[in-house]
């Protein structure tokens, strides 16, 4: 029954692709996944998981991150609360491109409030990383997506790189904003550079958590629902 | 002012990027020049750390966002703004300066990152109130930008309010039946996002399907019926905003 739900599923959005491209972007398409362009009714979906994601994103971390350890913390919460909306977004659109282009509007934003460049250019390596791993099952595979979906997440270590990339100059702009005490606390954790390995391993783990979790909520919500 | 919101308002006649309510003044600016104004400003505001020249700079460009809402007719925000940064850039340096307990220097700290986040907040919320979805998508395709990067940015803009009522409405629903609190942090998730992402979804295929109908996935070249152009208030803001740009690197790569 599960086999029949996908398969009408897909070709329904095959006839809302050919309904919606531009006739010269079919050419361009590559032959991996059929009407595999991003459609304009794709683009929209990113913006608007994109939007979902952010403010749910800026919900859990305002007030877990003002506290020293919440900061260290969402590296293991932030990706399994996002799992769940990341998850559906994976299942629902399965086009090459859309994890990059929602990664990359997401660092921007990053980027001009304060979390610094690192932030988007980590984030945009390990979208690509990402894109690849769910080229590789096809869009299809939900092992695959649930490992891309952990890769996208170690974007989260981006956020943390200043500490130790600018040092003490940073602590200081930190100081300045949330006051000595808190900066302290959090380049004390930053000071050992194996945290990072120990950072990148948690967002990992996490968002294999989380895209597990999504996946579960997915199958008892949102496919019943018929939503996707 | 939670009544006059409108939940998940769809089809709304185009005001701005957020849906606005009241009226206001036209601000006599291009979106390209609102856009640099506000990149410069809040990446100086938001990212620099308040020392050396930036202890200047910044203050004087806190005056800002100010500048543009009473530009706007919104008197009563730009004096809240006033008022408020005034108190977050005063309090917190004193409250540490006289007191040694922790908690209270950790409670000025953060009411001071509020004070610094909030120009920064407050001129993005300026671009997206004085910019119509339209303007927008006829400064970005100016701007040469991708498709593919300008219609997720406008969707995105535009579902920020949405979001943000759609997920009061569910969570007053919880509420009423029992489940809030953070007893339970996966019942949380599963009886708040599972809706919201329900919902969500089901306005966004609205919206996909209203903006197709009106032409959106066309092939041909789009026409704006809004003009968009370069005059001489843009010259005067691009000056203005270009004599700050050395802050901005600094305070960007520090």
């Amino acid at each position: 029954m599960e086999h029949v739900g996908r398969e009408s599923a897909d070709r329904e959005r095959a006839t809302e692709d050919r309904g919606t491209q531009a006739p010269g972007a079919a050419k361009k398409g590559s032959s991996i996944v059929k009407g595999s362009m991003l459609s304009m009714k794709d683009l929209m979906n990113i913006g608007i998981f994109t939007a979902v994601n952010m403010v749910v994103g800026i919900a859990v971390a305002v007030p877990v991150g003002l506290f020293p350890i919440g900061l260290l913390a969402m590296s293991a919460i932030g990706p399994i609360v996002s799992g769940i909306i990341v998850m559906l977004f994976i299942t629902k659109i399965k086009k090459p491109g859309m994890l990059f282009i929602m990664f990359f509007i997401n660092g921007l934003v990053l980027l001009f409030t304060g979390m610094g460049a690192y932030a988007l250019l980590i984030g945009c390596v390990t979208a690509l990383a990402a894109e690849l791993i769910l080229r590789a099952g096809r869009y299809e595979s939900v092992k695959l997506s649930v490992v891309a979906y952990a890769t996208a997440s170690i974007a989260v270590v981006g956020n943390y790189v200043q500490w130790a990339v600018s040092g003490q100059d940073y602590v200081e702009k930190v100081a300045a904003g949330y006051g000595r005490e808190f900066a302290q606390t959090v380049a004390g954790y930053f000071a050992d550079p194996t945290i990072y390995a120990v950072l990148v391993a948690v967002c990992f783990v996490s968002g294999l958590v989380g895209g597990v979790l999504g996946h579960a909520v997915f199958k008892k919500h949102f496919e019943r629902a018929g939503i996707v | 002012m939670r009544a006059s919101r409108q939940p998940a308002a769809m089809g709304e006649a185009a005001v701005g990027l957020l849906v606005e309510r009241g009226e206001q003044r036209e601000i006599p600016l291009d979106p390209r020049t609102k856009l640099f104004v506000v990149l410069v400003v809040s990446g100086i505001m938001i990212a620099g750390d308040g020392r050396g020249a930036l202890a200047v700079v910044q203050p004087v460009l806190a005056v800002v966002p100010a500048l543009f809402f009473v530009l706007m007719g919104r008197f009563s925000v730009a004096a809240k703004y006033a008022c408020v940064y005034a108190a977050a850039k005063i309090i917190p340096p004193l409250v540490i300066a006289c007191s040694e307990v922790g908690a209270l220097v950790m409670a000025a700290g953060i009411v001071g990152a509020l004070g610094r986040l909030l120009p920064g907040f407050l001129m993005g919320y300026f671009l997206v109130a004085t910019t119509t979805v339209s303007e927008f998508i006829a400064a970005a395709e100016r701007l040469r930008l991708p498709r593919c990067l300008t219609i997720p940015l406008s969707v995105m803009f535009r579902f920020f309010p949405t979001v943000v009522v759609e997920y009061r409405a569910i969570s007053d629903a919880m509420r009423m039946r029992g489940i809030e609190g953070l007893k339970s942090p996966v019942a949380m998730l599963e009886y708040r996002l599972v809706p919201l992402l329900m919902s969500m979804v089901v306005i966004g295929n609205e919206l996909a399907a209203s903006a197709l109908c009106r032409g959106l996935g066309s092939p041909r070249r789009r026409t704006n019926a809004c003009e968009i152009g370069f005059h001489g208030p843009d010259a005067v803001a691009f000056a203005l905003g270009a004599l700050c740009l050395p802050w901005l690197v600094v305070s960007l790569m520090r």
